[in-house]
């Protein structure tokens, strides 16, 4: 079980499925990783010493502007020499292992590696407001698991500043707006209004004065809603929840899913952060983590224990864990 | 003198301040006071078509659901209080309950997709009230704090508000048959 996906049950085939299945592929895998690197340690030892004559010529004659032009061209070069064999093993193990994974947890789930849920729908969760100017997406999962259909990829959402100096020199830096998993899933209860459900920033510190900024900060930005005040302290502690409607909100929150919610953020040991809106649940668990990647083509190996594999099967499965530990697929209302 | 005139001023403006702030906290009281009412009629008006769905089936049943019609017909006249109009949902509640664990004997009834849809709307009822008390009591909380901590409970006491009761589960409740659970059961 991997330490950083939530306590996931894999199931009994997995180890069949890795040693009639899965060794093969990495087999297969390892060759093209070790082509790849091989590639690059050889485009490497082309650059490098001209890279080097270059910066040395340039220290000589003391031009410290062309040394430097000189290594950014070259690692410029290395990227580009190298990108597409590293991208094929990238690919490679997406296509083969991850895909694979994905099929073994329900044969209904779809994996597509280069797309994600898409920069408007992130958006219309309205869980972040900054304005966005750069957007990533990839590794989106959509399926359902009983009930409850749903769909999760990996986000990077940024946006940027840009300062003047006084020698008129513009510098641009990117923020992080958001990196992590999102997932959206239909939620089992019909609801018109939104309910956001935040990280908790001030109360733990401040207790009724945080409570207060709260408010006032909810109504500072531009997500709609007011402040509620939920019964359940250690609930209170962690989150904070804004709602256009008081009544709503603690209808969505009933006090099972509350403690459900604090249990399945301790299991991942991430922010979460939540939207309501239009029956969907936007769920955003922020992780500097890159999920289904595979091992650093210098430093990693490509033949990988069952071990290893497990722990890429429990972060497929966190869509599953997340639908179960909030008893999302428990449909005895009227939402069919 | 200025500074006669500053320190008035802050002052004024300080209850000013303060006695918005109550009068906000006790409309949002009423206000969370007339949602329980609402989600309250929610479940009374599920009753009628609930008890004509089961009438069908259940031959062996008709007390409880003579009684369940007559505590909804009580429930449902205009001049309750909120509190009234709880009690007697406890007690419908408990009836529900009790309907419920009888619809077991007719599987024909548990069946149907009428029946089916009512429990639906039935558990959505349930939640809904729990919601609105849930929020009434939160309401309440703040109200409370308002006019019992200093220095509002000072102004508090000149407009006579006064503390509001919140809601508790009463003896039937506690006693009654948790519904939910019943269909989750019975799935």
């Amino acid at each position: 079980m991997s330490g950083a996906a939530p306590g996931v049950t894999v199931g009994d085939g997995l180890q069949q499925l890795y040693q009639t299945e899965i060794q093969p592929l990495l087999d297969e895998l390892e060759a093209t990783r070790l082509r790849a690197r091989n590639h690059s340690l050889i485009v490497g030892a082309i650059v490098a010493p001209i890279t080097l004559l270059v910066i040395a010529g340039a220290l000589l004659v003391q031009i410290a502007f062309l040394a430097i032009f000189a290594l950014a061209a070259a690692v410029i070069a290395w990227a580009f020499f190298t990108n597409a064999a590293r991208a094929r093993y990238r690919d490679q193990f997406k296509q083969n292992v991850v895909a694979r994974l994905v099929h073994h947890l329900n044969p209904q789930l779809s994996y597509v590696p280069d797309t994600g849920i898409g920069q408007h729908e992130f958006s219309a969760s309205r869980i972040y407001t900054q304005g966005i100017d750069r957007y990533a997406c990839e590794d989106l999962i959509t399926g359902s698991f009983g009930a409850t259909a749903f769909r999760l990829s990996e986000v990077d959402a940024e946006y940027k500043t840009t300062r003047t100096d006084s020698k008129g020199n513009t510098n641009t830096s990117w923020h992080t707006i958001f990196q992590g998993l999102f997932f959206i899933g239909d939620f089992n209860k019909r609801f018109g209004g939104m309910t956001f459900v935040l990280p908790d920033q001030h109360e733990g510190l401040l207790g009724g004065v945080g409570r207060t900024l709260q408010a006032w900060g909810g109504k500072l930005d531009s997500r709609p809603g007011e402040l509620v005040a939920l019964e359940d302290p250690e609930f209170e502690r962690a989150f904070v929840v804004y709602a256009t409607d008081q009544v709503e909100a603690r209808y969505l929150l009933s006090t099972s899913l509350m403690r459900r919610l604090l249990e399945f953020r301790a299991r991942v040991k991430q922010p979460l952060a939540l939207a309501f809106i239009d029956s969907n649940l936007y769920l955003a668990i922020s992780t500097s983590k890159q999920y289904f990647e595979p091992p650093s083509i210098f430093f990693g190996s490509a033949t990988m224990t069952l071990d290893d594999i497990k722990a890429y099967l429990a972060d497929v499965a966190l869509a599953r864990d997340l639908i179960e530990d909030l008893n999302l697929n428990l449909r005895i209302w009227s939402k069919a | 003198m200025g500074l006669i005139l500053l320190i008035v001023l802050v002052l004024v403006a300080a209850v000013l301040v303060m006695y918005n702030g109550l009068i906000g906290k006790r409309n949002q009281v009423d206000q969370a006071a007339s949602s329980v009412d609402v989600m309250l009629k929610k479940r009374f008006d599920l009753i009628p078509n609930l008890v004509a769905t089961v009438d069908r089936y259940m031959a062996h049943e008709r007390g409880l659901l003579t009684e369940l019609t007559e505590l909804r017909t009580r429930a449902v006249q205009g001049d309750l209080s909120t509190t009234q109009r709880v009690e007697l949902d406890n007690e419908i509640r408990s009836a529900l309950g009790r309907l419920m664990v009888s619809v077991e004997a007719y599987p024909d009834l548990k069946a149907s997709q009428t029946f089916v849809q009512l429990q639906g709307a039935l558990n959505e009822a349930e939640e809904q009230i729990s919601a609105a008390r849930r929020a009434y009591n939160a309401a309440v909380t703040s109200f409370n704090n308002a006019i019992q901590m200093a220095p509002s409970n000072i102004l508090a006491g000149m407009l006579r508000l006064t503390p509001r009761p919140l809601f508790a589960a009463t003896e039937v409740e506690r006693r009654s048959v948790d519904v939910r659970g019943m269909f989750q059961g019975g799935q």
